[in-house]
């Protein structure tokens, strides 16, 4: 594994709030300044935005000084990296997949997905994944009244 | 009337048996939403407003009343077991609840915290009692200026309440103050940092936010973990209880928490949230234990969520003897009571003494369900934490999505959630502690506000944010705190980040 | 414990599943019998306030008439405009409704690209609702008695005179703007964005020397003594505070109320149309709703289709006007 240290993830972070500070400060300048006793919307960003960027440094500046002691950043790799970046992803399409099929098929193919990868089978991964999706239905649409999206299944549904 | 026949009068309205019913049925589905995260104490609120047009208003605001210090008592559950805040006013009870938990304390903290909780609330209500008329005017006392010294003061004394070093504290502090200006600008109604997205101009909600930054990160964690993981975590039954030495350490935070609770509440503003933090510095700079604190000390989760109930409580006084609403919850509340014909205002103590006493009386008995309730329930809580990885992981998935869904009906709020849930895994990964970003996000909103309507009430003065005797007393003591916190870690090494 | 106010749509699965299978298309052609299912009405505010409450009493009337259930759906942001953005790409089929202010409808059009409308051609004007007056309100220990020593006073006094009120480019906020214009005066509006209440929290502290708000928040603290209405910005007396002058009568042409209004998506079948709009007038005709509008500070003004468009269109160029005016003067 490669050598990545805190001391690199620190100043990695603080170079990408360097640039994020920078990209809103300069978005910040374009809002209405306003006066003294009619402060407008631009005040506080440009107040907040260099602010921002020199604490930035300030992250920059500590992974520079740090001293190298050789504290690995703990990323995942191998297998783990594997599970973690397969559940975003199942994350991800659930979310993009919810306003088309509905929560509850989404819901489910994501619940059945992750327990697939976690722990394997994909028959027994099916019945919890659709009993979990159901059980949340159940729980959040019908005892708590929230309206969660039907999708534009659902609407040709009828359901 | 008074206050021992007010009392009275209010129990022989609170125990008429829909009354009661109402009380019970609040706190139940309180302590749910509580406890699932995301679904925080206004969208529970809001979701029964509905449904309170139906009953008689005493019987509905009893409601809504048990639902919001139902889900104070909820809220912990998660953010001790699972490091996963059931609402923002529990991100602090996390640091120190969490790393007891994964010393098999579970039990032990939660059960502390049910009793602190109903010790906060009940204080409270007796102060309450005693004061309300006295403490109705503290709310009008609060100008701009004072409000800006206290929101102002709260991010300098707050940013580094999770320890991490100063540049790594104020990134995160600050990258929450940059996202609290995202949406729609209340006073002038310009979209900022909003890129064309309609959905964006309501901001970047707190409920996304906090629920991607604990709860997506660490389910990340847990997956990441899982091949290496034991998914049984024993616990013998005698660990469901604290020892002797864990009552007696949660006493002075308990008191401390119900003070500071109690204060912030009398003042409009996220009373709740606020005072948990605040109680959590307390903790940091008076506890007898004060070191411990950020490593997994009983103090850091009894005073904050002590504070939360208390502050929920007394949070009933501008609401009641005002009639103005500071907060969505007020707001709700004071929706319900005009629906019915109810008109909020001074004189509502006496045109309606069933509402008021009954309310406070219901308050009591309310909270002494809850903790019947709730001590019986940590040994099911605790038993969460058996359901094996595989299981747990999608459920939390699921949970927090509907959570962060539900605030809004927005599916932006899904993408914020995940786009949270990243920053929270690397700010892990690097020790960059998360809960200044909340800080951030929840203050950052009301300085601006505070400085600007300040400047526009004084027609540009700076000087007036200086006025009066309250103002610069608060901005000494966080400056104070603020100095000393300062000198205290100096020659100190950098302190492990707390919440990581 | 009561019904709840919006169970689901329960249509089986299977039989849905079962008549797209014999390829009949599930879609219901709308125009047939609407309403074919239920009806979803999108607030474009939190619960809350004087939008949710308001909405749910025409919901409520509107149910019965109809006989289906509505689902009040609270979709608040943007100053009321992602809210209305959803009824208005709604599909035309009369099953999502929609409350719109003057607000909402009408301003935010002319300070906001991008919308989904621009002018009152671009939705269907179903009902008018009612009408909510601003009133100008000070404490109770001031020195103005009544609404002409105030104007006096704030003659005398450019600049010097300060109204609270809940964010500019509000109704409240327009409300003074459009007597500092009408009036030719200078009342500074001080905005306090914490909705209502800090608004007036700030008359109550003596912190601004006005206030201008709605009747039901301040009615309260009027009753108490604390506070007192001197003017309501509407043609005649209120029936909340029948002691406060009315604008018109003392001269001055500014009435600004909050309108809320019920909308649909435009295009709708001209059966549906005709039947959502005949409905509604019954339903606002209720006694329930009715006294459910009075109760709570109202101004009942029944107007139907065009008559509320024709409402609409007139707001929009009041608006368009006071926007020069604020623009020249800043």
């Amino acid at each position: 594994m490669t050598a990545l240290t805190q001391r690199t993830g620190r100043a990695a972070i603080g170079l990408l709030g360097l640039l994020l500070a920078a990209g809103y400060t300069a978005a910040g300048l374009g809002l209405p300044l306003g006066s003294a006793d009619m402060p407008g919307p631009g005040l506080f960003p440009l107040v907040v935005g260099p602010l921002l960027a020199l604490v930035a440094l300030g992250l920059l500046r500590e992974g520079w000084a740090m001293r190298d002691d050789g504290t690995p950043l703990d990323l995942p790799a191998g297998e783990e990296a594997r599970r973690v970046v397969l559940v975003l992803a199942a994350l991800t399409l659930h979310f993009v997949a919810m306003p088309w099929i509905g929560h509850l098929i989404s819901a489910s193919l994501l619940a059945t997905a992750v327990i697939r990868l976690l722990r394997g089978g994909w028959a027994a991964s099916a019945v919890a994944g659709v009993a979990l999706a159901v059980a949340a239905q159940f729980l959040f649409v019908r005892l708590l009244q929230v309206p969660l999206p039907r999708g534009e299944l659902g609407y040709w549904l009828g359901m | 009337m008074g206050a021992l026949e007010g009392l009275i009068f209010g129990l022989s309205v609170a125990v008429q048996p829909q009354n009661l019913m109402a009380a019970l049925a609040g706190a139940l589905a309180g302590t749910a939403i509580g406890v699932l995260p995301g679904l925080g104490p206004v969208a529970g609120v809001a979701l029964v407003l509905p449904l309170t047009f139906a009953f008689d208003p005493t019987t509905g605001l009893i409601m809504m009343a048990g639902i919001f210090y139902g889900s104070m008592y909820g809220g912990s559950t998660t953010a001790i077991l699972m490091n996963i805040p059931g609402e923002s006013a529990s991100v602090v009870t996390a640091i120190d609840g969490y790393k007891l938990t994964k010393k098999g304390r579970a039990g032990a903290v939660l059960a502390i915290v049910a009793v602190g909780s109903f010790v906060g609330a009940t204080l409270a209500i007796v102060g309450v009692l005693v004061a309300a008329p006295v403490l109705a005017s503290v709310a009008l006392l609060f100008g701009p200026a004072e409000f800006f010294a206290l929101t102002a003061g709260g991010l300098l004394v707050l940013s580094r309440i999770s320890g991490g070093s100063f540049a790594a504290a104020g990134f995160s502090c600050l990258l929450g103050v940059a996202l609290g200006t995202v949406g729609q600008e209340a006073v002038t109604g310009q979209n900022r940092y909003t890129f064309g997205v309609l959905e964006l101009t309501e901001g970047i909600g707190l409920v996304p936010v906090v629920v991607g930054l604990y709860g997506i990160a660490e389910i990340l964690n847990l997956v990441e973990t899982s091949l290496r993981r034991p998914e049984l975590v024993k616990v013998r039954f005698r660990e469901l209880f604290p020892r002797r030495d864990e009552w007696a350490r949660a006493v002075p935070p308990w008191l401390r928490g119900t003070g500071v609770g109690f204060f912030f509440g009398l003042i409009p503003g996220p009373a709740a949230t606020l005072s948990s933090f605040a109680s959590y510095r307390l903790e940091q700079a008076v506890s007898r234990h004060r070191a411990e604190i950020g490593h997994g000390a009983i103090e850091g989760a009894a005073g904050p969520e002590t504070a939360n109930n208390a502050a929920a409580t007394s949070a009933l006084v501008p609401l009641l003897s005002l009639g103005l609403p500071f907060t969505p919850i007020g707001a709700l509340m004071i929706s319900a009571m005009m629906v019915q014909g109810v008109q909020p205002g001074p004189l509502l103590v006496q045109q309606h003494p069933d509402i008021f006493w009954g309310l406070i009386a219901s308050l009591y008995i309310g909270n002494v369900m809850l903790l019947v309730l709730n001590l019986p329930l940590v040994g099911v809580w605790v038993s969460l934490l058996r359901i094996p990885v595989w299981f747990f992981v999608p459920m939390l998935l699921i949970v927090a999505s509907i959570g962060a869904y539900s605030v809004h009906n927005s599916m932006l709020d899904l993408w914020v959630l995940l786009g949270a849930g990243l920053v929270g895994y690397a700010f892990n990964k690097c020790r960059v502690p998360l809960a200044p970003l909340v800080v951030g996000l929840i203050l950052g909103p009301e300085v601006e506000k505070h400085l600007r309507e300040g400047l526009f009430l004084s027609q540009g003065d700076p000087f007036y944010f200086l006025e009066g005797p309250i103002a610069p007393a608060v901005w000494g003591v966080a400056l104070l705190v603020a100095v000393v916190g300062a000198l205290r870690r100096r020659g100190r090494p950098e302190p492990a980040v707390a919440d990581g | 414990m009561s019904p709840l106010p919006f169970p689901l749509p329960r249509r089986g699965l299977l039989a849905a599943g079962a008549a797209a299978a014999l390829g009949a298309a599930p879609r219901r052609s709308h125009a047939a019998a609407w309403p074919s299912r239920d009806i979803t009405f999108i607030v474009p505010y939190g619960p809350g306030g004087s939008t949710d409450p308001i909405s749910r009493a025409f919901c409520a009337q509107l149910e019965k008439i109809l006989g289906v259930n509505i689902a009040v759906e609270n979709k608040p942001g943007g100053a009321a405009t992602i809210g209305t953005g959803t009824v208005i790409r709604a599909r035309p089929d009369g099953h999502t409704i929609g409350l719109g202010s003057n607000s909402s409808l009408m301003f935010q059009p002319l300070i906001n690209q991008g919308l989904a409308w621009s002018s009152a051609d671009d939705f269907t004007s179903v009902v008018k609702l009612v009408d909510l007056p601003a009133v100008l309100a000070v404490r109770a220990d001031a020195p103005w008695r009544n609404f002409e020593e105030f104007m006096a006073h704030v003659r005398a006094n450019p600049r010097r005179v300060r109204a609270s009120v809940s964010g500019l480019r509000t109704m409240p906020d327009l409300t003074i703007q459009q007597l500092n214009r009408k009036a030719n005066v200078q009342i500074s509006t001080v905005p306090f964005t914490g909705g209502g209440g800090e608004a007036l929290l700030a008359l109550l502290g003596g912190r601004v020397e006005a206030n201008c708000g709605y009747g039901p928040s301040v009615r309260g603290q009027v009753e108490a003594g604390k506070v007192r209405v001197l003017a309501v910005f509407q043609r005649g007396r209120y029936e909340m505070f029948p002691d406060a002058a009315s604008s018109v009568e003392a001269g001055y042409d500014v009435t600004l109320p909050a309108a809320y209004y019920v909308i649909a998506p435009k295009g709708l079948p001209a059966e549906v149309q005709e039947k959502l709009t005949r409905t509604s007038r019954e339903a606002v005709a209720t006694p329930e709703f009715i006294a459910f509008a009075r109760n709570n500070g109202y101004t009942l003004d029944p107007k139907v289709g065009d008559a509320m468009k024709a409402e609409l269109v007139e707001y929009h160029d009041t608006f368009r006007e006071l926007l020069a005016f604020l623009n020249q003067r800043s």
